[in-house]
């Protein structure tokens, strides 16, 4: 089955631009959902990780706050790296001036790719992020002065288990 | 400071929500992680040479400059111990402060001398001092 996501700016914070993902016909972006929904049930980690991505607004999104090369996530995806935390965040981080927050979920399982849930947002992203590449590569996107132009006008299928 | 161009979104709304606690605790992270990837940069130490020097794994290095990291007391000791240098300071108010023991134990007056005073301009929140937990007593005199 294919979902259309756009891309929507969330904010600007110091050094980095937020951005989240949205799915069509979904009432908030995936983010924000987790935000809601897990504030009830995990409101310390929540704030957390909340906090952090503050933090990295603040400092950049440097590689070596995001662990780039220990995960076995593919490409710009990774998992918001706090430890200790049983809640997963995933999103793309695609420069040090540019995040992209998706979805995630409970970790209930030793590998993300035994959890349905947060392989479901780690493959939308690693969709999102195959598309962003193709999309610079083609010119439809660049980055200008640290921030990334023309986003506004693309969505993308994603294709999403059933 | 955060410079918000959207200040009304949801993020904002959490952001606002977060406790004190936590707050500190993320800043003191990325701090520390901030102080010693600081350190290591300014005498062009790699991380793989630090790992050696600690003798931990890199992976481990990289987890202690990721500013996510829970750093123990002990860690922080044997980071400043190899660097020679701090990696955190607790500030004090004056040299000498009345520390309290017990409810019933004496206040004991210590020489704070050799402490070390504040660097980290973001501790200053950590500054109290220690004779506002004893107003009522003089030096040497029981809690009551």
């Amino acid at each position: 089955m294919k979902k259309k996501y756009r891309i929507t700016p969330l904010e600007d914070l110091q050094e980095v631009s937020l951005f989240v993902i949205h799915g069509e016909n979904e009432k908030c972006s995936d983010f924000e959902f987790f935000l809601r929904h897990f504030s009830h049930t995990h409101p310390e980690e929540v704030s957390k990780i909340v906090k952090w991505i503050s933090k990295i607004g603040e400092n950049g999104a440097l590689e070596r706050y995001f662990r780039i090369n220990e995960g076995k996530i593919s490409d710009n995806v990774v998992a918001i790296p706090i430890e200790k935390l049983k809640l997963r965040l995933y999103c793309i981080r695609w420069d040090e001036k540019n995040l992209l927050i998706g979805g995630g979920g409970l970790k209930q399982t030793a590998k993300y790719q035994d959890d349905p849930v947060l392989y479901q947002h780690v493959k939308i992203l690693q969709q999102i992020d195959k598309k962003l590449k193709d999309r610079f590569k083609k010119g439809a996107l660049r980055v200008v002065d640290g921030i990334i132009q023309g986003l506004e006008r693309l969505s993308f299928d994603v294709n999403i288990d059933d | 400071m955060i410079k918000m161009k959207k200040n009304n979104s949801f993020f904002s709304e959490f952001l606002q929500k977060v406790p004190d606690h936590i707050n500190r605790e993320m800043d003191l992270s990325f701090e520390i992680a901030d102080r010693i990837h600081h350190v290591l940069k300014e005498r062009n130490i790699t991380q793989k040479q630090f790992a050696v020097m600690m003798e931990k794994r890199e992976s481990e290095i990289s987890r202690w400059l990721s500013g996510s990291h829970n750093f123990t007391l002990e860690t922080i000791s044997k980071i400043s111990a190899i660097l020679k240098t701090d990696i955190i300071q607790v500030p004090r108010e004056s040299e000498k402060v009345k520390v309290p023991y017990t409810k019933s134990a004496t206040c004991k007056v210590v020489n704070r001398k050799s402490s070390v005073t504040r660097i980290d301009q973001h501790l200053n929140y950590h500054s109290f001092s220690f004779s506002s937990l004893n107003k009522n007593s003089k030096n040497g005199q029981k809690f009551s």
